[in-house]
């Protein structure tokens, strides 16, 4: 190391990295931040704008949501115009046979110490007037927030910048440079090198293909989602609105949903952004690296999303597009330093939370590098936590589903 | 243009134009610059790339939403209306 | 022929794509011609400029070329296609909403697009891209006002302002855009100077006084700055401000005033801003290739700031790196119309050959003639850097995606 402070590379400009380059270069870390395309233009360009707790689950999950919601609050003044707002979400449920599983749920997260509500139905048509009829409840989370993911990329970024952080986009790694077991740097497929004392991984979906060579083995998979956009239009409400079953899809659970909505992993997510234009969600497969939008997908996300807004038939669709979810066995991210390889962190897998993820991932990655000591607990997200028989299975994905 | 002039209406007003021409372009050249008004900041907005590529032109045409004006002709009797934008968008907090 | 099956969807019915389905409709192929335009022609139907003394007839060119296509095609015009999925040999599924046609082979000739000068104002009524003002006057006879500027220089602003200045209009001056746009390479006084270099290196007849100036010679911008005169000078019927900034487009509900800056010889500054009244302004950022199918369908891409941003790698038959999708036009890149004409005929016999169909040889001796041809032919030069991009593509295509 090289006097007071190591001299960090930071290999991938999405959010993550974005977030972990702004953490360091603002306690004074010299930090250069390195993409093999545009800064922001993988999976965080291909997203929703989602800060949400609701979604996860309780325990451990929840409490790193939170505490990531938390530090983003604080961060969102500093940022300037990120499009943050903060209007609480809410879980709709499809019928009847929902209700059981969304008050355990409820609970749940309450005895977790947050403050999630069940809404029978009167109070769910209060707050969200323009759902369908017959949707016979709903899960509301208070502190659940938003923002434009685009703007938020680039505002980490830019305030980075000001602080002395070096950005290289359009530089693709070729390898992590190592001397004597330890990480020294990368090697830029241009030939050129830059040292570092310290590395860090933060290559969503990518991240197996740099760490590979290294010996080291994390089962991250690219897990597809589509998105509809809509022209700016008739709006269905200002708050976040997601369907129950996002999560049964989400956790692989089972569902009594019409067959495409089953096969392409398809629930209900509503995000109206201050653009005008509203978001329309989900998909989850596992497709490999392929990013061609299907049609089929795109159709069954705006069919279910009339499921729950008939009037929604009078909107019209602007674009849909697909992006990769670093997805992993156990839904939990992986942040940590690489055991076999000193100086070499890791901080990816973070499936469709990055956004939400960022800054706490930000400040646990800048807790390790700085010596600090983190706020939580980091062994659920260490990069050895996998057995052999999950790498095991991952490996086979890799080659059967991929 | 030797175009035959027919009939059509805007906003529920009588109006006359030449048939086959896109209709932003006959609204352009009769005056009406503003053929809607975005919908997050209400800020009006009317013919602007002329080939469908900005989405900024749109009207309800015979009550089709979200048609882009540059692109639909003028058909005799055709119903053009403006859509009106929608309420305010609150972006406030929930308590 | 049924639309719901035939050999060949050509997405955009411009010059490429007409040329195209002409090669294709001469060699018995069925071609179903999609655009969403009302009529067909794109772009060139609104193109009308002088050659020395010849006069470049973009609505005779579309006229000519739509006979060549002649019966063997079915028309969607007024349509949009939503999707191309699926593969070659299961046949495309190219999806226009209201039906799905399938088809071996797709071409996609979606043109390009004008960037965007998103500066103060833009989006007020009465602020149209240049391209819409080209549209508005050469296809419909419809003037855009009266009193108006044209913000940004590039060969379609001249070429609107020399035909709104033959009509009569009340004359245009043409002004540099503002500082710090997101688009920045157009925002630099400098870049927009290189710009009207590669244009003069052309010399059509309305660039005649700016090469006369400047000789394309290097170190010469900031002399020519110093004494540029502040009235500007007569170019293409319009006034060339080349020390005048537009920092921002006013009005309340639409259009009314322009606020400009003077800038002095090194393009800084000088004095305090004033207002001008104008009724209507022209942003003329540029076109760049419209490429959201090739996306959408998953063809490799290189990014080519010479011919305008993002294009598909091809082989010389114009073939992507998806079998079956071919591209020609300015979705390959922006260059002149009659390219766009030769790039279609080629990518017609490519597009044959991928049916089973090979051309002769001379066949393609003459395609390959006629884009040399085009290519000489060229009035002037859109992008700067056309050539070492055009080279770069051509070197990288052959690596990525075979020759």
């Amino acid at each position: 190391m090289t006097g007071q402070s190591p001299r960090v590379v930071v290999v991938g400009a999405g959010v993550i990295g974005a977030a972990i380059t702004f953490v360091l270069s603002r306690a004074g870390v010299p930090v250069t931040l390195v993409d093999r395309g545009p800064l922001g233009g993988g999976t965080s360009s291909r997203c929703d704008g989602n800060v949400l707790v609701i979604d996860k689950d309780p325990g451990y999950q929840g409490a790193l949501a939170h505490l990531s919601q938390e530090l983003l609050h604080a961060w969102a003044g500093e940022l300037g115009e990120i499009e943050y707002r903060r209007p609480g979400s809410y879980l709709a449920l499809a019928g009847d046979d929902e209700v059981e599983p969304a008050r355990t749920w409820v609970a749940d997260q309450r005895r977790g110490g947050l403050d999630f509500q069940y809404l029978e139905a009167a109070a769910t048509h209060r707050a969200m007037p323009d759902l369908a009829a017959d949707v016979p409840g709903s899960v509301y989370s208070p502190t659940d927030s938003t923002l434009n993911p685009l703007a938020y990329v680039a505002a980490l970024v830019a305030k980075s910048r000001q602080r002395g952080a070096a950005t290289r986009p359009h530089s693709p790694v070729a390898a992590i440079a190592t001397s004597g077991g330890r990480a020294a740097g990368v090697q830029l497929e241009d030939g050129s090198t830059l040292a570092a004392d310290v590395v860090v991984v933060a290559a969503g979906v990518w991240t197996p293909d740099l760490l590979e060579p290294l010996g080291v083995t994390v089962p991250i998979v690219p897990r597809r989602g589509h998105l509809v956009v809509t022209t700016k239009g008739p709006r269905f409400g200002d708050v976040k609105v997601m369907e129950f079953g996002y999560l049964m899809a989400k956790f692989g659970r089972e569902r009594t949903v019409p067959a495409d909505v089953d096969r392409y992993g398809v629930a209900l997510v509503y995000e109206p952004t201050r653009a005008g234009n509203f978001i329309l969600g989900s998909s989850r497969e596992f497709a490999g690296f392929d990013t061609t939008p299907n049609p089929d997908v795109l159709r069954a996300i705006v069919r279910r999303a009339l499921r729950f807004y008939p009037a929604m038939a009078e909107a019209s669709v602007l674009r849909g597009f697909a992006g990769l979810r670093p997805w992993t066995p156990d839904h939990l991210p992986v942040v940590g330093w690489v055991p076999a390889v000193p100086g070499l962190l890791v901080a990816a897998g973070h499936e469709g939370d990055g956004i939400g993820l960022a800054a706490v991932t930000g400040q646990l990655v800048g807790d390790l590098i700085r010596q600090e000591r983190p706020p939580l607990p980091m062994e659920p997200l260490a990069v050895d936590r996998f057995g052999p028989d999950v790498l095991q299975e991952a490996g086979v994905w890799d080659k059967t589903r991929i | 243009m030797s175009a035959e002039t027919v009939r059509f209406w805007l906003d529920g007003a009588e109006r006359r134009g030449p048939a086959g021409v896109p209709v932003g372009f006959v609204l352009y050249a009769q005056g009406e610059r503003i053929l809607g008004w975005n919908e997050a900041t209400g800020a009006p907005r009317g013919l602007y790339c002329g080939i469908g590529h900005c989405f900024e032109c749109r009207l309800t045409i015979d009550g089709v939403r979200d048609q882009r004006a540059c692109l639909v002709p003028l058909a005799a009797e055709m119903q053009l209306t403006r859509q009106a934008p929608p309420p305010a968008l609150t972006f406030q907090e929930v308590p | 022929m049924s639309a719901a099956t035939c050999d060949a969807v050509v997405v955009g019915a411009g010059p490429a794509g007409l040329a195209a389905a002409g090669t294709l409709t001469a060699r018995g192929h069925s071609v179903l011609l999609v655009d969403e335009a009302p009529v067909p022609g794109g772009r060139l139907r609104a193109q009308w400029y002088r050659l020395g003394s010849a006069v470049w007839d973009g609505r005779a060119e579309v006229r000519r070329l739509v006979e060549g296509v002649g019966a063997g095609a079915t028309w969607r015009l007024g349509t949009a296609v939503h999707a191309v999925s699926g593969t070659s040999d299961e046949g495309f599924a190219v999806d226009l909403g209201a039906e799905v046609v399938r088809a071996r082979t797709v071409l996609l000739a979606t043109g390009a697009t004008e960037v965007p000068l998103a500066m103060p104002g833009w989006t007020l009524p009465g602020v149209l891209a240049v391209g819409a003002a080209q549209t508005l006057w050469r296809g419909w006879h419809m003037a855009p006002g009266r009193r108006g500027v044209i913000v940004g220089i590039n060969p379609l602003g001249f070429a609107v302002a020399q035909e709104l200045a033959d009509a009569g209009l009340a004359s245009l001056a043409v002004v540099m855009p503002p500082p710090g746009l997101a688009t920045a390479h157009l925002g630099s006084v400098g870049e927009q100077w290189d710009r009207l270099l590669a244009l003069a290196a052309g010399a059509p007849p309305w660039a005649k006084p700016v090469a006369g100036l400047l000789h394309g010679r290097p170190g010469w911008r900031r002399a020519a700055m110093r004494w540029f005169p502040a009235q500007g000078i007569r170019v293409a019927g319009a006034r060339l401000q080349l020390t005048r900034q537009a920092l921002a487009l006013e009005g309340a509900d639409r259009v009314e005033a322009v606020r400009l800056q003077r800038l002095d010889a090194g393009g800084e500054p000088v004095g305090a801003p004033w207002r001008e009244a104008v009724d209507f302004v022209l942003l003329a950022g540029g076109l760049r290739p419209l490429g959201e199918l090739l996306g959408q369908v998953g063809a490799a891409m290189g990014h080519y700031e010479g011919l305008g941003g993002d294009v598909p790698l091809v082989t010389t038959r114009l073939a992507t790196s998806r079998p079956g999708v071919f591209a020609a036009g300015n979705t390959l890149g922006i260059e002149s119309a009659r390219v766009a004409m030769a790039q279609g005929g080629l990518a017609g016999l490519g597009m044959a050959a991928h049916l089973g169909d090979e051309p002769p040889e001379d066949a393609w001796q003459r395609a390959r003639g006629a884009m040399a041809a085009a290519r000489r032919q060229v009035p002037f030069t859109f992008q700067p850097g056309l050539m070492q991009a055009r080279a770069q593509h051509r070197q990288d295509s052959a690596r990525e995606v075979g020759p």
